[in-house]
């Protein structure tokens, strides 16, 4: 009897649970069936190719995109049966449209969308396309692309205010350090920083940009409906599908993500949120925990950065703004935390984990000029530190030696190197980027534990070869690319980069140098380092994306070419 | 107890799980649910207030004060008593010191969302 009963709540429960579940083989490439497919062209009739199209239920936290071909066709997968609605998610430069879509099992449904010039163009525009189209002086485009974009990508496009309005905001954000982040929050200087608004010429500056912006985006629209925009994607580019999973607590701002080697689960750390979480890509079910307090450390606690595994596949990451290492056992769901043994205030804004050796690399940040670099084996308590070594962003190949991008900064001066740390002698040895000032930003290793990383400042991605000691580099192929989040899809070893302000990602083949852009499936979502998918092949490869928006909530974006 | 009446029992149990389910569900629904109005401000006071007005205020120390529980106060920080008309005003002109107006960055359908969602929280 025990047994029939339990049969029977099984099978109900199976039937519930699959009501609400995709079947994840109805969305692997190539779709052998669809649910929906369609045109999109002009409202004059052109063929419209590279526009991305989402079709999502209004309550699921599942969004399928897929992208118009050469014939302006796009076509989706079997989805399950319901009501959708069908979107242009991206076609930069166009008014985007929606409809209601009831897909119904067996049959393959049709919207087609003609699109029209956009009624406001900055809605329909990246930052790059913005940027280039403004009024003003090189300098005064300069003084919003660095003081606002830099952190807040296309944020200013879609406020407008009055002089004083902006002097206002623009007097908040200059006068806040980011020191720390407390529950979802920027916060206000810290007891040990020097308030940027004492800072000699503070209010010159504040009175420059807010002058600017009120004419740029102030109470009369200027008019830029005869804007250049960057050409969409097209050709290969097409050739792609995006899942985009909404997080599911609010606010979430999702900074690194990693595939952990044997599940395949997607992890990740979120910036400004003391959570980690996980998405099993098969069943789509999301987890999520708090995480603890670091000890003796209660005054700053939220978020962490990078996010790496053990052998026995323990995730390791770091009290970003409190310093401190944490670790959790995904099988017992524990967490365990330790600080300094100085309990010096180290905010550590990068970090990598030696699975070989069982040690942290760390990053410090730059905001008070101590700019180390380091490594702490927390179980011997024992950490040695490097003075002066500037990482924006850190990579520990798979014997255990470290690599850091190295830029200038406040306290370390003008640097572009990539340093290298042996894993065994600890020798430092510092490495030039062959293009001076070019701003290494985040990285990673591919199969051969040759090193990628973005070089933001100049548009290009870089590659140190341990072997050779020489760095090699690639030019990306879009005005303003700023790229930055790195990622090495080691099952193929293509190089993923994200790109900043054009909201795009580029895909390189390391053995022909062919470059390919992808949009992404949303403008102003500032992703990070792309992680690559243990199925991935070169048939059909996948990427996995964090985001942290400025609109809307952070999402783990599965990026699947062929 | 004969297979049959197992069965039925059984049977009975998995209806008592499924619609606790259902139930359950409901509620959720339910707490959650919003006007179109209240929904279409929610949406706004995440893009244009959240930063400074944090919803979840218990935990942080906004940049702005706490707009939970607005409609249930006497009166404004501005001083004047609350309601529609003077909130919008707020909103509108930026009264305070951080503030800005939202008067260009906002319509006046958009700033009666925004307060229909401030009257939920």
């Amino acid at each position: 009897m025990k047994r029939t009963r339990v049969l029977l709540v099984v099978l109900c429960s199976i039937l519930t649970i699959r009501g609400h579940a995709q079947a994840p083989s109805d969305l692997m490439y190539p779709f052998q069936e669809s649910s929906l497919g369609g045109f999109v062209k002009s409202e004059r009739g052109a063929v419209l190719e590279g526009v991305v199209v989402r079709a999502k239920q209004p309550a699921s936290y599942i969004a399928y995109n897929v992208v118009s071909d050469a014939q302006g066709k796009y076509r989706f997968p079997v989805l399950k049966p319901g009501q959708y609605v069908v979107e242009i998610a991206r076609a930069d430069g166009l008014e985007s449209d929606k409809q209601n879509v009831a897909i119904r099992a067996g049959q393959e449904m049709r919207a087609d969308f003609a699109l029209r010039p956009p009624k406001v163009m900055e809605e329909q525009m990246t930052s790059v396309d913005w940027l280039l189209n403004i009024p003003g002086t090189p300098e005064q485009v300069d003084l919003v692309n660095d003081n606002c974009i830099h952190c807040h990508t296309g944020m200013p496009l879609k406020f407008r205010f009055d002089k004083e309005s902006w002097a206002k905001i623009i007097r908040l954000m200059l006068g806040t350090r980011i020191h720390s982040a407390q529950w979802g929050m920027a916060s206000r200087s810290a007891a040990d920083a020097k308030p940027n608004r004492e800072l000699p010429g503070f209010e010159e500056k504040v009175q420059a940009i807010a002058e600017y912006m009120s004419q740029v985006r102030g109470p009369n629209p200027i008019d830029l409906s005869k804007a250049k925009i960057l050409p969409r994607p097209t050709g290969k580019s097409t050739r792609v599908m995006y899942t985009e999973y909404t997080i599911p607590y609010p606010n979430a701002e999702l900074h690194d993500i990693a595939v952990e080697p044997k599940s395949g689960m997607v992890w990740w750390t979120d910036w400004r949120n003391p959570s980690i979480g996980r998405l099993d890509p098969v069943t789509e079910e999301f987890k999520f925990w708090e995480t603890p307090v670091p000890p003796g450390k209660e005054e700053v606690h939220p978020g962490a950065q990078e996010v790496d595994f053990d052998a026995e596949g323990n995730l390791w990451t770091s009290y970003s703004w409190t310093g401190g290492v944490m670790m959790f056992n995904p099988k017992t769901e524990k967490f365990f935390s330790w600080m300094f043994p100085d309990q010096n205030p180290r905010r550590l804004m990068n970090s990598t984990f030696d699975p070989k050796r069982n040690r942290m690399w760390f990053g410090t940040d730059d905001y008070y000029g101590k700019d180390e670099g380091g490594v702490y084996d927390v179980k011997t308590g024992e950490y040695k530190v490097f003075p002066k070594f500037p990482a924006y962003g850190e990579v520990t190949d798979s014997e255990g030696n470290h690599y850091g991008m190295l830029r200038g900064s406040r306290g370390s001066g003008p640097m572009s190197h990539i340093g290298r740390i042996d894993a065994e002698t600890m020798e430092r040895v510092d490495y030039p980027t062959p293009t001076p000032n070019a701003f290494p930003r985040r990285g990673d290793h591919d199969s051969k534990d040759r090193i990628w990383f973005a070089e933001y400042n100049v548009d290009q991605i870089g590659m140190f070869d341990p072997k050779s000691r020489k760095i090699t580099e690639w030019k990306i192929p879009v005005p303003m690319a700023t790229p930055y989040g790195t990622g090495v899809d080691r099952k193929t070893d293509m190089v993923w980069v994200q790109l900043y302000r054009p909201d795009r990602i580029v895909r390189l083949n390391p053995g022909t140098s062919e470059l390919t852009q992808y949009y992404l499936p949303e403008r102003h979502i500032m992703a990070r380092s792309p992680r690559g998918d243990i199925r991935s092949r070169m048939d059909h490869q996948i990427v996995w994306l964090g985001t942290l928006p400025r609109y809307g909530n952070g999402k783990l974006i599965k990026i699947e070419t062929w | 107890m004969n297979c049959w009446g197992r069965l039925v029992r059984s049977l009975g149990l998995c209806a008592v799980v499924f619609l606790l389910g259902l139930s359950l569900t409901a509620q959720a629904q339910s707490r959650a649910s919003l006007s179109e109005r209240a929904e279409k401000g929610k949406e706004i006071f995440q893009d244009y207030c959240y930063l400074c007005h944090d919803r979840a205020s218990e935990r942080v120390k906004p940049l702005g004060p706490s707009l939970n529980g607005l409609f249930k106060r006497q009166t404004l920080i501005v001083g004047k008593p609350v309601n529609e008309a003077n909130v919008a005003e707020v909103i509108k002109t930026g009264p305070t010191p951080g503030m800005p107006a939202f008067r260009h960055a906002l319509s006046d359908q958009e700033i009666g969302d925004v307060i229909e969602f401030l009257k939920t929280k």
